[in-house]
């Protein structure tokens, strides 16, 4: 009884691990420049698989559409969260109005994530690649992470992530492209390793 | 990466990181391909890649998109984001040379990512124009645009600041008053007919884009120039691109809906399609909700509307006066030729909207009395009157008894005099029509007495139906400007007037009908109605 209990815990505790990386990667991603370095992405996800941890009973991991559902819902009332405590310790218009924009954002995200019209094994395989890329991002260097997720999570130019970088453009042009290597080359053992 | 891959960077000389940051920008503006020569397996190797991650990550980018850095103007410097619409974003910026507070607007370069390049040539063309066209039309309730430019791709345009709040937020969660949201619509829709006039379809009316300058309280329309291109991405609302379709008109949603091609989409919009986002604007005000409230299921909400399954008799705040939700249900009337034929049209129903008279703020207490004062003492003194002549009293006291009728109406209109500026107009046409009344009576009465002397019982007896006629014209004349229905009352005194001839006591059947009249009127007049209505609320 004890052991199954246990067995049962690790199995959780697993498949929350193996969101992590996907949740930062979207917590980045969304993190608008005007709060950077005062929201970080790894703490709102942190906090949010701390409170799965919390809702064990009532989560099934193996079911993972809803629970993946869950943990989006979360990581969206955190950063709000964080957000809106940010507004109230300033009070700016600028910023007040993203968090209306946030909101939506979180939406439009499960809109994507939920299909659009494809069929079911269709929609799974390509959020299955997906989650696989957003993940893997993770594993890159610090540098080439965040000039990807510029350049194509956020949609910025090769000119603007030059300038938010504060880097040369062909010095991005080259850390993007190792980036995307990297990438690849990752998101190739993510299959090996057979997860998602 | 596959193994052969790894061997081709072998016998190849890697890209330097020049020649990568040319291969970037050719593959940021889809030119990449067009020039076959030029590719050499390394650059092959390198556009793969390329589109295998932007692939993946398009669907994300169009989800969060909330990272958009401000453009480099040379004329502008600190540039914060104020604003956020389907295709362009608002920054508030300092110009330089005129040491002045512009909003600058960008098109959003992550709604452009997915599209080809024709599309997006095609856009910025329109963005361009639209915002052209646009500043062609001055007008005080119009923003005001300064500059249209372009900077590496992007265009933008620069437009007066307007320091205030938008409807949307202005109205949000209880909505406004009456007066105050139809006094914004009415100048709003006297701009739209000013744009339509010039051939210019607004396209996306909406309270977001009615902007309310806080020191005038002058509401300015904006947003002219993505207009055009929400209407085309509404066929992308499975992928999320545009957000709520909520103050599109039927026609429009059922086009985006079947997927036609965007010149298509765009030749749907029209003076019509405007009109209903005017009435659905107005609707949003009154209630501040939005038609289609849940903003995550757009698609369903482009169905519903297409559908014409938006309810704007809903009203659960009780907001909406009848005599305006009349105005908004002609507005957003399925069908386009229902509609007000142009924006000017709606403006004056506005407008005289305004000038109604409205006695539950006028004459605060006029309802209570007409009925609990007025329609006995009307009905008293017709008893008094068949009384004085059956004993014989003398000319004098029925002549009293005949204009005492006058004291309390008059008593009722002083009682419940109450300063108002705005309803000097209403209070005068009031006065006049029923002083008009007393004194046409008066000589009527006086005319009649001097046809039949010395019989004054035959005077009394001729005169009721001619006071009816007068009652008759003193009621058509109150529905010109009051409630329309009063050429009913008008119609039902003209048919008294008839039956007053054979009817014995035709006194009392006179006071009857008066006092009917008064409960009537107190209990149907619309703008008696508004009272109980706001209370309710």
């Amino acid at each position: 009884m004890e052991q199954l209990k246990n067995e049962e815990n690790n199995e959780f505790e697993g498949a929350l691990e193996r969101f992590r990386p996907v949740l930062v990667t979207i917590a980045e991603a969304m993190i608008s420049p005007a709060y950077r370095g005062n929201i970080e992405a790894s703490d709102l996800v942190q906090q949010t698989l701390l409170e799965a941890h919390a809702s064990a009973e009532v989560l099934d991991p193996l079911n993972e559409g809803p629970f993946f559902g869950w943990l989006r819902k979360a990581l969206q009332n955190n950063m709000l969260d964080a957000v809106k405590h940010l507004n109230t310790q300033k009070h700016d218009i600028s910023r007040r109005l993203r968090e209306s924009e946030l909101e939506e954002s979180f939406a439009r995200l499960e809109q994507v994530l939920a299909g659009d019209g494809t069929s079911p094994s269709q929609r799974a395989s390509r959020n299955e690649q997906i989650a696989t890329m957003l993940s893997s991002l993770q594993e890159l260097p610090d540098k080439q992470r965040m000039a990807v997720i510029m350049k194509h999570l956020q949609g910025l130019s090769l000119e603007e992530v030059a300038a938010s970088l504060d880097l040369s453009e062909s010095a991005t042009a080259g850390l993007l492209h190792r980036g995307r290597q990297n990438l690849i080359h990752r998101m190739g053992k993510w299959d090996e390793r057979g997860r998602y | 990466m596959n193994e052969a891959d790894t061997d081709t960077t072998r016998h190849h000389p890697p890209l330097t990181d020049d020649e990568l940051a040319e291969l970037e920008r050719a593959m940021e503006s889809g030119e990449a391909n067009r020039c076959p020569e030029k590719a050499s397996i390394r650059s092959q190797e390198y556009s793969d890649a390329y589109e295998k991650i932007d692939l993946l990550a398009a669907p994300i980018r169009s989800a969060i998109s909330s990272v958009d850095l401000p453009p480099l103007l040379p004329d502008y410097e600190s540039l914060t984001e104020i604003g956020r619409g389907g295709m362009g974003i608002v920054y508030r910026a300092f110009h330089k040379k005129t040491q002045r507070q512009d909003a600058l607007k960008v098109i959003r370069r992550d709604r452009l990512a997915g599209m080809s390049s024709d599309t997006v040539k095609l856009m910025q063309l329109q963005f361009q124009q639209e915002s052209k066209l646009a500043g062609r039309v001055a007008h005080e309730h119009i923003v005001p645009i300064y500059q249209v430019g372009e900077i590496a791709d992007q265009p933008w345009f620069s437009m007066q600041l307007v320091e205030g709040e938008s409807l949307r937020v202005l109205a949000q969660g209880t909505g406004i008053a009456p007066e105050r949201a139809v006094k914004y619509l009415e100048a709003i829709a006297r701009a739209i007919d000013a744009v339509h006039r010039h051939g210019i379809i607004h396209g996306d009316i909406k309270p977001h884009n009615i902007l309310v300058e806080r020191e005038t309280d002058r509401p300015m329309i904006s947003d002219f120039g993505l207009a055009d291109f929400d209407a085309r991405n509404s066929s992308d609302v499975s992928r999320g691109i545009v957000g709520t379709p909520a103050y599109m008109a039927p026609e429009l949603a059922r086009a985006a809906l079947h997927g036609q091609a965007t010149d298509e989409v765009a030749a749907v919009r029209s003076v019509a399609t405007d009109i209903y986002s005017l009435g659905a604007t107005l609707w949003s005000a009154l209630t501040g909700s939005t038609p289609c409230s849940d903003q995550r299921m757009a698609r369903q909400h482009l169905i519903d509307v297409a559908e014409g399954n938006v309810d704007f008799t809903r009203d659960t705040g009780g907001k909406i006066p009848p005599s305006l939700s009349r105005i908004i249900l002609k507005c957003v009337s399925a069908v386009p030729s229902d509609r007000y034929s142009t924006a000017a049209d709606l403006a004056k129903d506005l407008a005289s909207w305004l000038d109604q008279p409205r006695w539950h703020r006028h004459f605060p207490r006029l309802r209570n009395l007409l009925w609990m004062v007025v329609a006995p003492a009307l009905f008293i003194s017709g008893v008094a009157i068949w009384w004085l002549m059956k004993i014989d009293a003398s000319e004098p006291w029925v002549w009293l008894a005949i204009f005492s009728g006058y004291v309390p109406l008059f008593g009722t209109f002083f009682a419940s005099h109450r300063l108002d500026p705005t309803a000097t107009r209403a209070r005068r046409e009031l006065w006049s029509i029923w002083i008009g009344h007393l004194v046409s009576t008066f000589f009527c009465l006086l005319v009649i007495r001097i046809l039949c002397h010395p019989d004054f019982a035959k005077t009394i007896e001729f005169s009721y139906p001619c006071w009816a006629c007068i009652s008759s014209l003193a009621f058509f004349a109150k529905s010109g400007n009051f409630w329309s229905a009063y050429r009913w009352v008008g119609s039902f005194w003209a048919l008294a007037a008839v039956l007053l001839t054979v009817t014995p006591g035709a006194s009392i059947v006179y006071g009857a009908f008066a006092a009917l009249t008064c409960v009537v009127i107190a209990l149907s007049d619309p703008s008696f109605l508004n009272d109980s209505l706001n209370k309710g609320a």
